[in-house]
């Protein structure tokens, strides 16, 4: 495919996967920072690897779109859990709800009749 | 982390360079660098899925493979991050940091050091020889490359193997110029202390000086920036191997050359050590031209020696290394063209090939070669008379002096067999002026003090033994050429032989481009491998052309002359003495007796060549019943009863005396009548030698010692035997299948014997020839008179008054009418001099007939 075609998934999937990692992320629960890495790595179609989202939610946690938590281990290192902070909620809130008009204007305009 | 050991220690120093190269990345999407490592830390460790095996640097590597791809773009923030600025200071770092300037520096020096010779001429050469050029200037470039990132982001090992390499490469030159970078940083403040007016004009220099000698630092701590992946480890180890082995083909040979000098082992030097290096020792030292050479005596010259050195032990020095040198290589060290920098000679600027300052000026030998000074033309002319059975030549030269200050031209000559020094021109202010012939020794002062003392025009030349003589010149001037003339009276040998005279040491350089044109005339059919033109005219004959002025000094080059049967009585008026010279042909004694000789070989490298030939030589002789005994002086020792000499391996230069003295003993108790020394050159006076010379004159057993020429080249020995001793017979074989028939030749007695005359009258038979027979026949009388007499002074004046340049006798041409007045000599009138006769054309005749008629006419009104 071409350059313009590549760039644009890149910057879709750009704008998309903060959104993902927040709707990953349990309302009144926490998530274990591995498994929810690994369930965004394991999505088909986002395309998103390890190096990618443990810097995007560090700073997530700087903006204070999601809070963390260690918890020690017996062995090896301590593991983090992720819940979401009230302003993450309202973020997560606020991108469904653009989310969800994009993709019915999406819908519209690619089949009118319906 | 209560378990740091889940991670090898080489995992973790891979995760440490990913965070290094990631960290900038990081920082720009606003995350946390140590949060981001600390999680993927912890990723990796749940990623083991219980598993009890450390996780390997391999297994991160993959891992880290796994989780950058594919990769994401960069979060830009709103608003933008912006970098802290920084300050000038540190952006001066930055930028001087940058990789591009750590080859830019060092290619800037390398070509600075093109252009001017800075370095090589204040301190030392830091690149003398073309492989370190090479290797320096492959790792510039390679830290240019490096600078583009050419192959960074694959990381290819090849790359971490010649960074390791560049490193201690790099790092060998930048300790070495670190004394010329404290010489350079404070040598200005020296300078200020000292004197205010050097520091002045000193102070760009010694700052540039500074800056190259940082260069190499520069491009080492490049290589060393740049560092190395931790899975890198083992190629960067192997590239500091390499290195090291790059280091030690390039310079070790020149190091093991200063070891060998310094433990005076030729053996050393010669299996692995550098001929170059030693060559360039043997100019160390030198007044006026650096005195340190190269990388390898830089450091223990200055630092260890040199502060403290005094300018004669550097001499005496040089003088070993000059020893060595022969010892070495078999060659002197003043036939090779001189050390100079390869570097320079790369740029617009000429390298100077020599001593800049001579500090031999004026002296009794040749020395080392002087820089800028070159034979810009040679001309070889002769006429050659069958009847006498003699040849003439003029050999003409012209000196090109392309420095700035005045040089002296000093030359060995080999005269040909039994020839002699009959005329010496100078042209002074284009005007050729003749030589005054007096004692060596008047003619020698007068020379030394008109050219060292008082710098104007002299040419001096003096007999220094057995068919050589020295020419001295001065001052050729700056830009200028000195122009020369030497007349040669020589004998054609039985085989109708007439050798050219030839350069066997100078002190000036000679063009392979140039040429000697030769004109070989005289009443005979003659020829000269190599001549092409030819010509005859009545009774005359011509052949010229021109040959390379190098062969001719590399070979004993002859005219073949077709001698026709011999002329009993011939004569000569004599205008020195007024009567008649006459050489009457005595019978021939053709008894051939069985002879018994010692043969001492000088086996040194050249020997290599005629190994052959001699066997065959003495194989012929033992079969003709003639008894040889064989002494060969080879690989520093003395070898007796040799069988075959081919089985020898012959290299570098040998002291022949133990092997003489061996000869002269074993000559001694049997009673052998011959000690013939075949030899090469031997241009180094050995200490033993003396010894030698004493068994030779004061041995009860009389000997004849003969020499055979091999190869050319001075001679310290035979100089001095033929002074003290003199030489019974010496051949010169022009090719080893000539070697047998010279050797026989020189144990035969003498084939042809002459009776000589001095009368009023001229013979009523015989046929008169040039004036040439009286001249050689007092050089004759002289040469055999000058060796055990005390009467000089008479042998001196009958010399001169021949104008014969002879082991008494010198000739010297000095600049104007008082000066010679002042030391007392007389100026040989140039109508008694010899010349080569005009061959007259007809018209040429014609000509001058009508000329003198009209001249007679034009007279005769004048005289009334």
């Amino acid at each position: 495919m071409s350059d313009g075609f590549d760039n644009w998934t890149v910057q879709l999937r750009k704008g998309i996967l903060e959104f993902c990692v927040l709707s990953s992320i349990a309302d009144e629960e926490e998530s274990y920072g591995y498994e929810l890495v690994k369930k965004l790595v394991n999505a088909p179609g986002l395309d998103a690897s390890e190096g990618s989202i443990y810097p995007l939610l560090s700073r997530m946690r700087k903006q204070g779109l999601i809070q963390s938590r260690l918890e020690e281990s017996d062995a090896g290192p301590a593991r983090k859990y992720y819940r979401l902070t009230a302003i993450g909620k309202a973020r997560s809130l606020a991108m469904q709800s653009y989310y969800d008009g994009l993709t019915d204007a999406v819908q519209s305009l690619r089949n009118p009749k319906k | 982390m209560k378990n740091d050991h889940w991670l090898t220690s080489e995992a973790r120093h891979a995760l440490d360079a990913w965070e290094k190269t990631h960290q900038i990345h990081w920082e720009r999407e606003e995350a946390d660098p140590k949060e981001v490592r600390a999680d993927l830390e912890a990723h990796l460790w749940h990623s083991r899925e219980g598993s009890e095996a450390p996780v390997t640097q391999t297994q991160v590597e993959m891992a880290i493979d796994d989780m950058s791809l594919p990769s994401m773009p960069v979060w830009q923030s709103t608003p933008s991050v912006t970098e802290p600025s920084r300050g000038f200071w540190k952006r001066c770092v930055d930028s001087i940091t940058t990789p591009f300037y750590f080859s830019i520096w060092p290619l800037l020096v390398v070509l600075w050091e093109i252009f001017t010779g800075t370095l090589a001429s204040m301190f030392f050469d830091p690149l003398s020889r073309f492989p370190q050029i090479i290797l320096i200037l492959f790792f510039a470039i390679l830290g240019l490359f490096n600078l583009f990132n050419t192959f960074e982001k694959s990381k290819p090992r090849w790359l971490t193997i010649l960074r390791g390499a560049g490193v201690i490469v790099a790092g060998y030159w930048g300790l070495l110029l670190i004394p010329v970078l404290l010489i350079g940083s404070f040598g200005y403040a020296a300078g200020v202390v000292y004197s205010i007016g050097i520091a002045l004009i000193a102070l760009p220099l010694f700052l540039l000086c500074a800056m190259a000698a940082a260069a190499p630092l520069y491009l080492t701590f490049g290589f060393l920036k740049r560092g190395y992946p931790d899975s890198h480890r083992t190629p960067w180890l192997l590239g500091m191997l390499l290195g090291l082995v790059l280091l030690l083909l390039v310079e070790a040979p020149s190091y093991i050359t200063r070891i060998g000098v310094a433990q005076n082992n030729p053996a050393l030097i010669r299996s692995f050590g550098s001929e170059e290096t030693l060559l360039s020792m043997c100019y160390e030292g030198k007044v006026g031209r650096r005195s340190f050479t190269d990388t390898s005596g830089f450091i223990p010259n200055v630092l260890i020696s040199g502060v403290i050195a005094t300018n004669s032990s550097r001499k005496d020095k040089s003088e070993q290394h000059r020893e060595l040198y022969y010892r070495v290589t078999g060659r002197a060290f003043n036939s090779e063209e001189p050390p100079h920098s390869k570097l320079l000679s790369l740029g617009p600027r000429r390298s100077p090939r020599g001593v800049t300052f001579d500090e031999n000026l004026g002296g009794d030998g040749v020395s080392a070669r002087v820089a800028d000074l070159d034979l810009a033309t040679s001309r070889l002319d002769a006429h050659i008379d069958s009847a006498s059975g003699l040849g003439y030549w003029e050999w003409t030269m012209e000196f090109d002096n392309s420095g700035n200050r005045n040089k002296e031209a000093r030359m060995q000559l080999l005269l040909p067999n039994e020839g002699v020094v009959s005329r010496l021109t100078l042209w002074v202010n284009g005007e050729p002026q003749e030589a005054a012939f007096s004692s060596t020794a008047k003619v020698a002062k007068a020379y030394k003090s008109v050219a060292v003392a008082e710098r104007r025009d002299p040419v001096l030349v003096r007999w220094v033994g057995s068919d050589r003589v020295l020419v001295q010149c001065f001052p050729v001037l700056p830009e200028e050429d000195m122009r020369i003339r030497i007349g040669i009276t020589a004998p054609l040998d039985s085989d109708g032989r007439l050798f050219l005279p030839r350069i066997i040491e100078k002190n000036f350089g000679i063009s392979a481009e140039l040429d000697t044109d030769i004109w070989v005339q005289g009443d005979l059919e003659m020829s000269l491998d190599g001549l092409k033109g030819k010509g005859a005219k009545d009774m005359w004959r011509e052949t010229h052309g021109s040959l390379s002025a190098r062969d001719l000094m590399a070979a004993h080059t002859h005219v073949k002359c077709s001698l026709p049967e011999q002329v009993t009585t011939v004569w000569t008026d004599d205008q020195f003495s007024g009567k008649k010279i006459v050489r009457t042909l005595l019978p021939s004694n053709t008894k051939t007796a069985k002879q018994s000789l010692v043969l001492v070989v000088d086996g040194s490298s050249y020997f290599g060549d005629w190994a052959e030939a001699a066997d065959e030589a003495i194989a012929a002789l033992r079969n003709a019943g003639h008894e040889v005994e064989v002494i060969l002086a080879a690989n520093e020792e003395v070898h007796k009863n040799i069988t075959s000499l081919r089985d020898f391996n012959f290299s570098g230069g040998q002291d022949c005396i133990p092997a003489l003295e061996a000869g002269l003993r074993l000559a001694s108790e049997k009673k052998t009548r011959h000690l013939i020394w075949l030899h090469g050159s031997q241009p180094i006076s050995f200490k033993s030698e003396e010894g030698f010379l004493q068994l030779l004159e004061r041995g009860f057993h009389q000997i004849d010692f003969s020499v055979i020429d091999l190869a050319g080249g001075p001679n310290r020995l035979l100089e001095k035997a033929a002074k003290r001793i003199g030489i019974a017979g010496n051949a010169r074989p022009s090719s080893p299948d000539k070697l047998s028939v010279e050797l026989a030749k020189l144990i035969q007695p003498r084939s042809q014997k002459f009776q000589w005359l001095e009368q009023a009258e001229a013979p009523p038979e015989g046929k008169k020839v040039w004036d040439h027979l009286a001249r050689w026949h007092v050089w004759q009388q002289v040469k055999e008179a000058a060796i055990g007499s005390t009467n000089h002074d008479y042998l001196a004046k009958l010399a001169a008054k021949y104008q014969l340049v002879t082991p008494v006798s010198g000739a010297v041409v000095l600049e104007t009418a008082q000066d010679y007045k002042r030391f007392d000599l007389k100026q040989v009138d140039g109508s008694t001099t010899p010349s080569i006769p005009g061959v007259p054309e007809p018209s040429t005749a014609l000509l001058t007939l009508l000329a003198s008629l009209m001249l007679f006419r034009r007279k005769r009104p004048c005289a009334f």
